[in-house]
């Protein structure tokens, strides 16, 4: 029936079997080292096993899952570590790629035990949110290590990064980054330490387990990095030494949100601590879907509070990517988002340096950054992100680790703040690098690339939750020409006549009117939207309105002019979220990215880049290499 | 049930039989074959081996019917029976899936008192037998008593046939085809060829017979111990311009019978995957093999020549005779399950016939 070849079942019916024996065992003494022995050759984890057999509702999970790890250990069940081997062992294998398996009785390598190896968690699995950024970070820390002499170490999951490529590591496993398999390899390795600040939130989260091990952890400690991770504990901090954060409330019950809610009124950010990439994370702007949504926060996030804060619209997002030793900034890029904040720093388009920030925010941000530094201890990677009106500054969260744009400013700045980083973490003397953003006279924008078009009927609409699937870094001699650079890269086009404007609310179209004269100057043909069309003509600025879908029997219909490829390029920011609205805006959306037209969906950006391409001749942009911006 | 396999150097693996519960001793041999278990047991070359696999997934495709095919040669098999004595597997299947499969391995092994052992750290055993060469060992079950200790013999007598066969009567040419543990393929390759293939024990006295050519076939142990087929062979060859071609141990007994020695490699060819090199060319092939002997280079003088060579370990994979049509292969190139790009071993042979 299902085609899947009876032998895959009865496997897993194997596997099945074991659990099913598993949970017939009621206590941690029941289960027979026989079982142990076959749940573990299966593939169990210790946390499946402390669940099945009901420890980890008794003891907690990691009690739970650290009492089957000592039993096994105790009754000589480890794994053990094997190389990949194309040649089945007929030949001596040269292969780094190693794994670990307990249909094993003995090692294939040796373990030296001398304290001069070095293990780096890598980024796991490619995923959106976590991706190839991680890895040049795990990469760059790798090469230090090597640099400082001693051996390097990766865990890694994914074949696909570099950081797993043969000649990077003098080992390589080829394993999950999980508490338990980490352990293994570390009890193997005994390494001097472990660096767990360069591959994402994955490792960055292991801290606090590791640590209860007693497992070097290098640079900042982890009850620091739990610090910045529990949402409580920084905010508590941060209240402390006086630095002004978005009002916030962790959940309670639903009595107390509402309280919460009356005080800062809608739009709410809502998310669980130790998230990345925005996964459950949400700005909920009404009772209805705030409900709606919290019930799946607590479904994704039992561990950790849900926390809910005011959202603040029209603001600058601004991020701070430093290098800390021993609290005490040696190196930084402050990179602004081109967006206003409430789009994630994973899809907005980030230049560096800023180009539009007053002297007085960068000012107080890099006072902030260094009173939190000082504050936790830092000594390595960490990014803070903050939210700026006019010159008042907010901190919206703070992560002690490389962040997902330490490769691009590390290139823009041409200071690589990773080797930094490691050697810091390390101990190694490193001096504080002269050169500042304020000595660079080009700019870099990073553009996010997104795959809207092979995600059928997903809403290509950027929010808090991260969407992109890639992203190009491009340097200019200006912003103009950066922006034109990374936004053809990402695959817009310059349009040649037509554009469709559906520009939101009052603020966002006042916002867009200097674009959209432009355009018009330009000689561009303006199609717009009802209220964008009267806005327009209000303003003096010509054009020709055209009708949404719900106007139904109204010419020109905006759907058949995108169908006929009458339209260049198409720029429509949702207004609000009600149904006719989103029904309206979604179907326009949607048909651009199905059609292959270019579509902006923020004020900002659209205005950006239309002040781009309006000055900027798309010949006259020269073409450089990286090492001529000196 | 628990058993232990114990190596002559006294190295010990734990496991668990799967297949007839009987202590055993062998010689231990791996193989790196991914599939073609049945084969591998049926191969008369594998007497007496205890076959370790290096491919940890073993009885998948459990076993298919061993039928006779219209010339009386079994169907999904090299021969009748199991030859060789344990399997040693990482990970047995008993729920095994083909179209064609009859019963699992683990039945098959018991009818044919095979002895059976998983969950053995196979990549270890191999890397063992890799460093300190091909050696015997026992395979011990708890409460069972030793088995005896393996004897190096000529196990050749076990294997062959014992009254001469004809095959495809009435073709245009005739071979004989001495059978030293003849694989079933090698027969059915013949045939295909449309040769009358007349097998004949392997003491048999085929001097005075009326035939085409000579094929001299694969078999298990130790070439030395079979001064009775050189001799005869010296005697065939010293009056004789016919074709001939060694496969295996034939080749090994060829190259005796021309003057040449025989050693023992460290772990032997075994696995389908066996690069060799025709000699003086470019020329690569990927082979099936199964031998632990080959001939000494330094031995093949006068009108002999090397034809092939090994590419992982240099030694010899064939020899020719520059005066007549005399050629030997250490490898298989019959199966048509495998590849073809050797099959030229035996068009040349036939062309000459």
């Amino acid at each position: 029936m299902t085609r899947i070849d009876k032998w895959f079942l009865y496997r897993l019916k194997g596997i099945y079997d074991i659990s099913k024996q598993l949970h017939g065992c009621k206590r941690l003494e029941a289960l027979p080292e026989e079982l142990l022995r076959k749940a573990k050759r299966f593939g169990f984890s210790d946390f499946q096993i402390a669940r099945a057999i009901g420890v980890e509702k008794s003891m907690g999970p990691q009690q739970g899952m650290l009492a089957v790890r000592n039993m096994r250990k105790n009754m000589g069940i480890v794994p053990y570590v094997k190389q990949i081997d194309t040649l089945s062992g007929e030949y001596q294998a040269q292969a780094n790629y190693l794994y670990m398996t307990y249909n094993g009785s003995a090692h294939d390598i040796p373990f030296y035990n001398d304290k001069r190896s070095i293990i780096v968690l890598g980024s796991g699995a490619y995923r959106i949110g976590s991706s190839v950024e991680f890895d040049w970070c795990g990469v760059q820390a790798l090469n230090t290590v090597r640099k400082e002499g001693y051996r390097n170490i990766m865990i890694n999951c994914n074949p696909e990064t570099v950081s797993t490529d043969y000649d990077v590591t003098d080992r390589l496993y080829f394993e999950e980054l999980t508490f338990e398999r980490v352990m293994d390899v570390i009890e193997l390795e005994n390494p001097h330490g472990v660096i767990v600040s360069t591959g994402g939130q994955i490792p960055n989260n292991l801290a606090l387990k590791l640590n209860a091990m007693n497992v070097p952890i290098l640079g900042t400690s982890a009850k620091d990095i739990d610090n910045a991770e529990d949402r409580e504990k920084f905010s508590a901090m941060l209240d402390r030494i006086g630095v002004d954060q978005p009002e916030w409330s962790e959940l309670t019950s639903m009595k107390d949100i509402d309280k919460f809610i009356d005080r800062v009124g809608f739009p709410v950010l809502v998310r669980p601590s130790y998230v990345l990439s925005g996964a459950a994370m949400n700005v909920c702007s009404n009772r209805e879907e705030l409900e709606r949504f919290l019930q799946l926060a607590a479904e994704v996030s039992k561990e950790h509070p849900v926390v809910v804060s005011r959202f603040l619209e029209d603001a600058k997002e601004i991020e701070m990517d430093a290098v800390a030793r021993d609290g005490e900034i040696i190196a930084y890029a402050i990179s602004e988002h081109i967006e206003f904040a409430g789009v994630h720093s994973g899809d907005a388009t980030i230049q560096f340096p800023p180009q539009k920030l007053y002297v007085e925010t960068v000012k107080r941000i890099k006072r902030i950054s260094r009173q939190i530094a000082k504050e936790l201890n830092i000594s390595g990677p960490f990014n803070i992100q903050y939210l700026a009106r006019e010159n008042d500054i907010k901190v919206i969260e703070c992560n002690l680790r490389a962040s997902r744009s330490f490769p691009f400013v590390s290139k823009v700045l041409k200071i690589n703040l990773i080797e930094i980083a490691t050697k810091v973490m390390l101990g190694v003397p490193v001096q504080a690098p002269e050169k500042s953003l304020f000595d660079i006279d080009y700019v870099g924008i990073k553009a996010s690339q997104f795959s809207f078009n092979r995600l059928q009927k997903a809403d290509p609409v950027l929010g808090v939750d991260m969407a992109s699937t890639g992203e190009v870094g491009c340097i200019g001699d200006d912003q103009r020409y950066a922006i034109l650079g990374s936004m053809l890269s990402v695959g817009h086009r310059i349009p040649e006549k037509n554009i469709l404007l559906s520009t939101g609310t009052a603020k966002q179209k006042a916002g867009m009117l200097d674009a959209a004269r432009m355009l018009s100057e330009k000689g561009f043909n303006i199609y717009a939207t009802g209220g964008t069309s009267r806005y327009l003509k209000e303003n003096g600025i010509p054009n020709t309105r055209v009708y949404w879908p719900s106007d139904e029997g109204q010419q020109p219909q905006a759907l058949d002019m995108l169908h006929n490829k009458q339209i260049d390029m198409v720029v429509n920011i949702p207004k609000d979220l009600t149904q006719r609205e989103l029904t309206n805006g979604y179907k326009i959306r949607r048909a651009a990215i199905d059609l292959n037209v270019p579509l902006i969906t923020n004020a900002r950006l659209a205005s950006a880049f239309i002040n781009a391409f309006c000055t900027v001749d798309i010949d006259d942009i020269p073409i450089k290499s990286w090492d001529s911006f000196k | 049930m628990r058993v232990s396999l114990i190596l002559a150097d006294g190295t010990c693996f734990k496991g668990e039989s799967f297949g007839y519960e009987q202590p055993v001793s062998g010689e231990l041999v791996f193989n790196t074959a991914m599939t073609g278990y049945p084969e591998l047991l049926t191969e008369p070359a594998s007497r007496g081996q205890l076959l370790v696999m290096t491919y940890p997934v073993i009885g998948n495709y459990g076993i298919q019917h061993m039928d006779a095919d219209e010339n009386g040669l079994p169907t999904n098999a090299e021969s009748e029976h199991a030859q060789a004595y344990a399997l040693i597997v990482s990970d047995y299947s008993d729920f095994y899936s083909h179209w064609n499969a009859k019963e699992s391995l683990g039945e098959w092994m018991k009818r044919e008192k095979v002895t059976g052992v998983k969950g053995v750290d196979t990549r270890e055993l191999t890397k063992h037998i890799r460093d300190h060469g091909t050696m015997t060992a026992k395979i011990m079950f708890d409460g069972m008593p030793k088995p005896a200790e393996y004897l190096y013999t000529n196990m050749i007598p076990e294997v062959s046939c014992k009254e001469p066969i004809t095959y495809n009567e009435g073709a245009p040419k005739r071979v004989v085809l001495v059978d030293c543990g003849v694989k079933a393929g090698v027969i059915r390759c013949l045939i295909n060829e449309d040769l009358t293939v007349v097998r004949v024990p392997w003491d048999y006295d085929y001097c005075n017979m009326e035939f085409d050519g000579l094929v001299i076939s694969d078999g298990p142990g130790n070439p030395s111990y079979c001064s009775d087929v050189v001799t005869r062979l010296q005697k065939f060859m010293a009056n004789s311009d016919k074709p001939i071609l060694g496969i295996g141990m034939g080749c090994l007994l060829l190259g005796l019978a021309g003057g040449m020695d025989t050693y023992r490699l460290k772990f032997g060819h075994h696995s389908h995957n066996q690069p060799v090199i025709l000699a003086g060319t470019d020329r690569c092939f990927i082979t099936m093999q199964n031998h632990n002997y080959a001939i000494r280079e330094a031995s093949i003088l006068g009108q002999w020549k090397v034809y092939l060579k090994n590419l992982n370990d240099n030694s010899v994979e064939g020899i020719y005779h520059t005066r007549h049509p005399w050629v030997g292969v250490m490898f298989h190139s019959e199966s048509d399950r495998v590849d073809t790009d050797t099959r030229f071993i035996y068009d040349d042979f036939i062309v000459k016939l």
